[in-house]
Formats: C-alpha cells, structure tokens, sequence
C-alpha cells in the first residue's frame, strides 16, 4: 500500500505526522528541488541516506559542506569507500574521524537539516513506501521522534526567515569585538565555538564552511552574538544588479527622452540668471541694485533719489578732510603745504591707497605760489 | 583776498600784542621748531585745542615706540595728552605703556581716556553709529547662517518631499537633482541677502522646532527694530560727515578762526541753522579780534534764538574787550538767567567785578564757577591756561551739537545704512521691518496650513527624511520606508530591535562623517546643527562682528582726521583667534552615541508579540489536527 501525493494539497508535515502515529516503518521519498528519501522505522526517522544512490550521499554532503572533512580528506575516503564497498559511516569511525557519539550528533544534525530542507520546499511530490523490507541495510545511529524534529524544523525555517534579514548576504564581512572586561555576557558552546572561529575577520561565507554546525545554526550563534554586542558586521557589499543590455534603438529612445529635460532645466537657470541680471533690479527701488549703483548713472537719471548718490558724496568729502588734516599736519611740521600729493605719502602723512583713492575720484591738488594757501578742486565733468 | 590775508596778518600782530604770551614749559618742549611756530600761530587764532598738533606727536610718539624708545614716546604722549582736550588716542596709548612697564598709572590714562571720548560730541556719535552698525550687520549675518544651517539640518526634509513629489511627474533629470536644482536657480537670481532670509525663514519656519524659531524670530525682531529706527539713526551721520552742518559748526571748537574754516561756515546757507552759524561766524571774528563785527553776528544770532546761551556769553566778551564791563556783565547775566549752573559766565562776570574794582563781588563769583566746574573747562581747554586768558569763551556744547544734529539728520533725505547696506541687502533698509513683519505673519500663516501629508519628518529609527506619505507608524513608532521594510513580517521583537539597531547604527555610520564636517561652515553653525541653538545664535553674533572688525580693521565708519598708521598686531591676532575658539567650542558640541542597550521599540511590544504568536500558533494546531484525524480514517 503507498500513500502518495503534491505537497501542496497536504503538509508534507501532516504527512509525517501521521507515519509517527502509525508507528509504521518505510521509505519516504520527497521530489522536489531534488530527490530526498527519509525512512522511518516504528514511526521514527533514522536516516535520509539512500544506499541505492552512492553519488548522493546527504552524510557526505553535510560533512564537506560544514568543514568536518576538507575535499583531500573525503577523496580519500571516497577512494577506501570504493575499494572496500563499507559504508561511510563504517569508514569514518574505524578511521577514527569521529567517536560514536560524535557520528551520532553529526548525523542526527545532518537528519534534521536535511527535514528541514524538505519541508521548507512551497511544492513536492512525495511516495510512501511501508514496508520493512526497504530498510534492509541501512545503518542508523538515531532514531528521531518526528513530533520532536519537526517542530524543531518548524521553528528553524520560521526563524531563518528573519535571520536571513540579519546577514542577507553570505558576502558580508564580520568581525567579533572584544569581550566587554565588566560583566562579560555568557555564550552557550556553539556561540563560544563561533566567537573563537571569528578570531579573524572573514565573509559569512567561509565562516558557515569552517563552522561545524548547521547553516541555522551558524546564523543562531551569529544573531545571538550580535544581541550580545559581540560582533559587528563590518561591510555588506552591495548585492550585484545586473543591467540589462539595451538594444541601440531603445538607447536611441532613452536619449531623446533625455534630452528634453535637460534642455528645460538649462533653460530654467538662464531663465533665473536672466532674472537676476534684470528683472530684479527692475522690481527693486530705482538705483537699488548693485549693478546700476555706479557713479555716473545715478546721477543721470536725476530722479532726487539720492541714496547711492549720497554715500559717495559722503565718501568723497570724508576723503577730502583726511587730505585736508594731513596737509594741515604737513604744513605744521615743514612750514608749507606740499607741491604735490604725492609728497604726502613719501612723508607717510597719508598712505598710498589714500593718493590711489584722491586720482580715481579725480580730486586735483592746487598750491599758491607762496605754499601758504591750497585748494582741492573736484572735477565732476568726466 | 590779498586784502582779507592782510588783515588777518593785522590781526594776528594785534593779537600777538594782547595776549600774554604761552606758557613757555608746554610748548618749548616742543622740539620741532616749525611745529611750534605752527602751534603757536593756532593759539593766535584763537584754537582752544591744539588737534593738529597732538595728533602729529602722537604719531611722533607711535614711531619711537616702534622703535623702543618709550622714554621719549612717554613725553610726546603726554604732550600731545595736554595740548589736546578731547583726543584720547594718547592717553590710551599712555595707559598701554603704563601697563606693559606695569606702572599703576595706567587705570588714571585709561579712565582720562574714556573720559574724553564720553565727552565728545563727534566720539560719541561715532561710537553710537558703528556700534548700530557693527549690531545690524552681526544680527543680519547672524541670521543668514543660521538661516543657512537650519536649512542644511533640514535639508533631507525639504528634498524628501521634493523628490517625492517630482519622482510621479519624470525620469530624468534624477530626483536627486532636483533640490540642487533650484537652490542653484534662486542662487542665480541673486535677490539679496533681505529676499534670501525671507524665503529661508517661510521655507523653514514649520520644520524649525520651537527653539530654533525663537532664536529665528529674536534676530528677525532685532533687525526689524534697527530698521524701524534707522530714520532716527540718521542723526547720527554728521558724525562721520565733514561737509554736514554739524561738522562744519563743530570746527570751531577743534581749531583756530582760519580763513578755511571761516569760508566753510559762511557756505552754510539753511536757514535753520542761522543762528548758530551766525554764533560760529561771530566767535571766530572775537577770535581774529574783529569786534565790531563779532558783536554783529553775535546780536544778529541772539536775535534768531532768544535762549541761545553761548551767543549771550560770547557777546559779553567782545563788550568786555571793548571795556564796556556794564554791557558785559549784563550778557553774562542773560546767561546765568536762561542756565543757572553756567560756570563761565560766572567766571567771566568775577573777571569783569575785577575789573570794576568789585573785589568781594568777584571773589564770590568766581568760587561759584570753582564749584560749578570751571575747572572742567580749562582742562579740555587747554589753550586757556596756556594762553592765561582772563575771559573764557562759550563754544558749541556737546549737547547743542547733538541738537544739531538732530535737526539736520531729520531733515536729511538719506539713510546711512540703506545706502551702505544696499548692495547686500539689494532692499531699502528703513522698509525692511516691513517686509520681515510680513514674513513672521506669512511664515505662522504658512506653519499652519501647510498639509499633513507635507510635514515631513526624521525616522524615529534611523532618522532618514519621511513624511506620512511613505512612513509606517505600525509599531508605534514613526519608520520610514526601509526600517518598516527591514522588519517587514517578523514576529520575533528581538529580532526586530536587532535589525533596527543594525540599520540605525549604519545609518548613523554613514550620515555621521557628513553630517561632521557639514557644519563647519561657521562658528556657531556646529552648535545650532546639534540642538544648541541659544549658544549657537550668540556665537555666530559675536564671531560675525569679530569678521567684520577685522575685515574693516577696526571700526567701519571711521574719523576721517584720523591718520592711519601700521596697524597694530592684536587686531590682526585678537578676532581670528577667538573666531578659532568658538569654532573649536562649537565643533565639539556633538550628540552622544547610543548607548550599549538602548532599545528603540515600545516596552510593550516585548509582552504583546509573544502573547498574540502563542494564541495565533493554538488556533493553527486545532485545524491541523482536525484534518488529520480525517486522514487517519481514511487509511
Ligand atoms: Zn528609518
Ligand atoms: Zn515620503
């Protein structure tokens, strides 16, 4: 008798439920990303390894893929495998890779991972075999009470969801920081392991591979890591967007969409520069602006607005007592006034932006024959 | 004019045979023999100080001080102290080299000094206007940066909206543009520092927190003052005007009856100020010792101003050299009628009773001009006791100038700083109050009408710009759009506080290296970018008047008689390195990074979550179970 179906219509968690309250014994096989079979035996799971399909051993997998043994080790064993036809697990423990118990733990984290994987694919096909003639053979070293590993492997795919939140990316680089020295937090073994593991700076990447434990436990040990302040995730470069080729006819497009805008906003700003350069000083109080406050125009519009006008005069004659006191000061200490202006800077009377500022405004310097009498004469007909 | 220069020549050896001749310690220790002749031919001319003299040995004083020589600077200083009664340069100068050879003289130069700068007429207006200047361009530069920084702090705000707004309308250009866009377009249209402030303060006033507009609005409220009273600040523009009336008036207390000084007042034809022109025209003729013509302008003054005191005195004078003591005293009594407390009339008429004989009478005269202060005036007359005159002559009093004054900057059309400021401002001044009242009403108007969804705001989390458009406040808290992403369907609150912290530290991360420098555009600007916006406003108001001292080396309208020399190095050292100061202070105002367990969630999400994931999870459990008895059957 077979009990078959989609995924989709019943949880392949309803699925294995009802195996364990049946107490029945078979195989499982799940197709869905890929091909998993999962035998019970009394309603337990005791393994997910198919000794029909040596190329796709779940043990071997797990083992590389969390660094127990590096690619030269496993070719090695691969090699004894071939040559003596005994089964991994027999290998790894007369090898003496691993204890019993070792194996033992390794294997039912390989079990429950590999649970986890199934129940978390949206669609499958699955078959059950009952019968206890397809466990012939199998070698086991758990045997996992289904209620306990799937609520377990419930809580791991509710929770990778938000973990995988945490570290999106498996490039991210991390880095643990120092054990505060007051009240250091307590880490659980695993979290221990990690922290000793991050003892370099490296990607999510290579730390899962050198970890030991299973991807959601790697990530577990991180989160907690991270609550505790003891880790910081240092750069998460950025996921890779790939662009998509355009054809030359849509660039085409896309330029002359382009075009246009760019064009208005030119436009806007000379429009605004415009604006500046006459329509504000249009808009402002005649002989407001900067621009139009120069000298001769002010007086040219003669409009009695005298601000601009009135400062400069004021400047000017501010100009004149400074030229008057020094030559006053110079006709106290030499008797005379000065033949030039110029005198008056040699003599440091005056400095020379002073003579700089009398020329520009064209102020002109008239002494009597005598040098007993001056006139500074304004020349306003420029 | 080679007749008037003949009578003047006349004049002078008149005079010369009058007087009794100087003093001969203060002006012997002249050394220069031209100078002294120069000085001497001032007090000729009547000169009741000798500024011109001073201020040339002052500068004698400046050079051998640069040399080292501050024994002989010493002298010229206190010379140039003496021949003067209201330049104070040297007894500041005094006071600092008092101090530097740590002699305690120092504080009485010092406190000389402050009083004859109190006491004059033209260092009192100038004092007045440069520190209304020096006030309006630090609260109009105050305002601007911290209009400036506000905007920069609220930047991401006003963007956020704009891009927002304009994502909807078109590709390209970015969004990000957009912003940049139209800061260059206004930049481009150069309105002013007036049209800038107004459209900063409406663009901000409703993001500003109350703190930051009250800051705002106490700057706004100052220049808007300034600006209502710049009509009255006028008045003080004949300070720094020589041509003014007032300046002109002001001559005959500065120096001697000379034919410029002269032709410069008989130019004044407004007819308000007759009388006293005809009062400064009348002195000067005493001075020349043209009498007749004196007690002219004198009459012809008193008559245009009944109670103008200094006119009586002076036409008691000219009757006292004429001999006619009778006429003399009874100017000097007209005087004492319209003031009581006039001390040189009442010296004046114990000098004319010694004359007449009348010993008791002028003894008693003169102890009451002792007690009214007649010292007073010798002092910041120094030509009276160098010349030993017997009579004092009355000048304009500082008062009567700022009376002057008043009359003639009310009158004037111009406004002094409208006129300096116009370039900057690109707005009349004296109608800026104006145009800022109707800002402040414009900004509250726009404060309170702008819609809901405008106001945008900071993410409680990460404090990135959002606004309710785009922002989830499911939590309980304000999120923007990626932290309610981040935590988008989780259940777990701690996993949630984890990736908040996350985000917020990187945020933090990311915007606080900007955000450090950002601010650094001012001193003052760090402060009001971190929260300190009272420290802020009065670092940037102190740090823009330091700016502008030092760009104007010194004050901005400066006395035209003054000659500059070398500039000394504290003005040079003194703002930048307070300037440096405040700038340090304020960049060290930074905000505190979050502590070590700082949770940003509600304390009772952390019971309410787990609760309602418990009962959710039953109500699951019940339905599975149900479907599975079914199943178990139909094996
Ligand atoms: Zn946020
Ligand atoms: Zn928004």
């Amino acid at each position: 008798m077979a009990l078959e179906g989609n995924v989709k219509d019943f949880g392949l968690s309803e699925i294995f439920q009802l195996i364990s309250l049946q107490k029945k014994s078979g195989m499982l096989s799940v197709t869905g990303e890929k091909p998993i079979v999962v035998f019970f035996k009394n309603g337990s799971v005791i393994s997910t390894r198919d000794r029909r399909d040596r190329s796709r051993d779940p043990l071997k997998d797990y083992l590389l893929r969390y660094g127990f043994i590096d690619s030269d080790e496993m070719k090695r064993i691969e090699r004894i495998q071939t040559e003596t036809n005994l089964d991994l697990t027999d290998i790894l423990l007369s090898e003496k890779y691993f204890s019993e118990d070792e194996l033992k733990t390794i294997f039912t984290e390989q079990i429950q991972e590999t649970v986890q994987d199934v129940l978390s694919w949206p669609r499958s096909y699955y078959k059950f075999i009952i019968g206890t003639q397809v466990l012939r053979g199998i070698t086991h070293y758990a045997a996992m009470q289904v209620e306990g590993l799937l609520m377990e492997s419930m809580r791991r795919i509710d929770e990778f969801a938000e973990l995988q939140r945490i570290f999106p990316s498996e490039k991210m680089v991390l880095k643990r920081q120092a054990m505060p020295k007051s009240k250091p937090p307590r880490l659980e073994s695993h979290e221990e392991f990690i922290y000793d593991l991050l003892e370099q700076v490296m990607t999510l990447e290579k730390l899962i591979s050198h970890a030991r434990m299973p991807r959601f436990c790697t990530y577990e040990a991180l989160k907690n890591l991270l609550e505790k302040e003891l880790l910081q995730i240092i750069d998460e470069p950025k996921p890779i967007e790939w662009e998509e080729s355009t054809t030359v006819s849509e660039a085409k497009k896309q330029r002359k969409r382009r075009f246009l805008p760019t064009v208005a906003a030119v436009f806007l700003l000379i429009a605004c520069f415009a604006a500046g350069e006459y329509g504000v000083p249009y808009v402002l109080p005649p002989g407001w602006s900067a621009r139009f406050a120069k000298a001769g125009q002010v007086e040219a519009t003669g409009t009695g607005n005298l601000f601009s006008a009135d400062l400069q005069e004021l400047r000017l004659r501010q100009l004149e007592a400074t030229v008057e006191e020094s030559l006053e000061a110079y006709l106290a200490i030499k008797g005379s006034y000065p033949f030039t202006l110029e005198s008056l800077a040699v003599r440091e009377f005056i400095d020379k932006g002073t003579i700089a500022r009398i020329h520009q405004n064209d102020i002109r310097y008239r002494i009597d024959e005598n040098g007993t009498s001056y006139m500074l004469i304004r020349n306003r007909t420029r | 004019m080679s007749s008037r220069s003949i009578t003047i020549a006349l004049a002078l050896v008149l005079m010369f045979a009058i007087c009794t001749p100087a003093r001969p310690n203060t002006l012997s220790s002249i050394n220069n023999s031209a100078l002294r002749q120069y000085t001497e031919q001032e007090l000729e001319r009547g000169a009741p100080s000798m500024g011109t003299t001073s201020r040339i040995l002052y500068r004698e004083a400046l050079q051998l001080l640069e040399r080292g020589e501050w024994e002989t600077a010493r002298e010229r200083l206190l010379l140039a102290a003496e021949l003067s009664g209201d330049y104070a340069d040297p007894l500041f100068t005094l006071a600092r080299v008092e101090l530097m050879h740590a002699h305690p003289d120092f504080l009485i130069y010092l406190v000389d000094g402050i009083n004859r700068l109190a006491r004059n007429y033209r260092s009192q207006s100038l004092i007045a206007l440069n520190t209304m200047f020096l006030l309006v361009v630090s609260a109009l530069g105050a305002l601007l940066v911290i209009l400036v920084t506000l905007l920069m702090k609220y930047w991401p705000l006003i963007d956020h909206k704009l891009r927002e707004g304009y994502r909807k309308k078109a590709a390209f250009p970015p969004a990000s543009w957009i912003g940049l866009l139209i800061i260059i377009g206004f930049l481009f249209m150069r309105l002013g520092i007036a049209l800038y402030s107004v459209i900063l303060v409406i663009a901000l006033w409703p993001l500003a927190t109350r703190k930051e507009k009250g800051v705002v609005a106490t700057l706004v409220i100052l220049v808007a003052a300034i600006s209502f009273a710049s009509g009255y600040i006028n008045i003080l523009v004949p300070a720094i005007d020589p041509g003014s009336i007032t300046g002109r008036l002001a001559l005959i207390s500065e120096r001697g009856a000379d034919e410029r000084t002269i032709k410069r007042i008989r130019e004044i034809n407004d007819p308000a100020f007759y009388a006293e022109k005809e009062f400064v025209l009348g002195t000067s003729m005493y001075r020349l010792n043209y009498l007749e013509e004196a007690r002219r302008h004198f009459l012809t003054a008193v008559s245009k101003r009944k109670d103008f005191a200094p006119a009586y005195l002076n036409l008691g004078n000219v009757y006292f050299k004429q001999g006619d003591y009778d006429k003399a005293i009874a100017g000097y009594q007209s005087v004492i009628a319209l003031d009581s407390t006039n001390a040189l009339a009442h010296f004046n008429i114990g000098q004319t009773y010694i004359k007449k004989m009348l010993f008791a009478e002028s003894s008693s005269m003169l102890k009451r001009a002792n007690t009214l202060g007649i010292e007073k005036y010798r002092e910041s007359h120094p030509a009276v006791t160098i010349r030993g005159l017997t009579i004092y002559e009355a000048e304009l009093s500082t008062r009567e100038l700022w009376s002057i004054a008043y009359r003639e900057g009310r009158a004037h059309p111009a406004r002094i700083f409208s006129e300096v400021l116009q370039p900057y401002l690109l707005f009349p001044f004296h109608r800026l109050w104006i145009l800022l009242a109707v800002t402040m009403v414009m900004a509250a108007v726009v404060g309170k009408r702008i819609p809901k969804s405008w106001r945008a705001f900071r993410c409680d989390n990460c404090s990135m710009a959002a606004c309710p458009e785009c922002a989830s406040s499911e939590t309980g808290l304000h999120l923007c759009k990626s932290c309610a992403s981040t935590i988008d369907g989780l259940t777990s609150v701690k996993v949630m506080e984890a990736l908040l912290r996350h985000r917020r530290q990187k945020m933090s991360t990311k915007t606080g290296t900007r955000s450090a420098w950002r601010f650094i555009i001012f001193p003052g600007a760090p402060c009001i970018g971190h929260g300190k916006t009272t420290t802020g406003m009065v670092v940037a108001l102190l740090n823009v008047g330091a700016l502008m001292l030092l760009i104007c080396n010194g004050f901005y309208f400066k006395d035209p008689q003054v000659i500059v020399l070398s500039t000394p190095l504290w003005k040079y050292i003194v703002p930048p390195v307070f300037m440096l100061l405040s700038w340090v202070l304020s960049a060290r105002a930074r905000v505190q990074s979050e502590s070590r367990n700082y949770r940003i969630l509600p304390a009772e999400m952390h019971i309410d979550r787990q609760g309602s994931k418990q009962a959710g999870g039953g109500n699951e459990a019940e339905k599975k179970s149900e479907q599975l008895e079914a199943l178990l059957n139909s094996l």
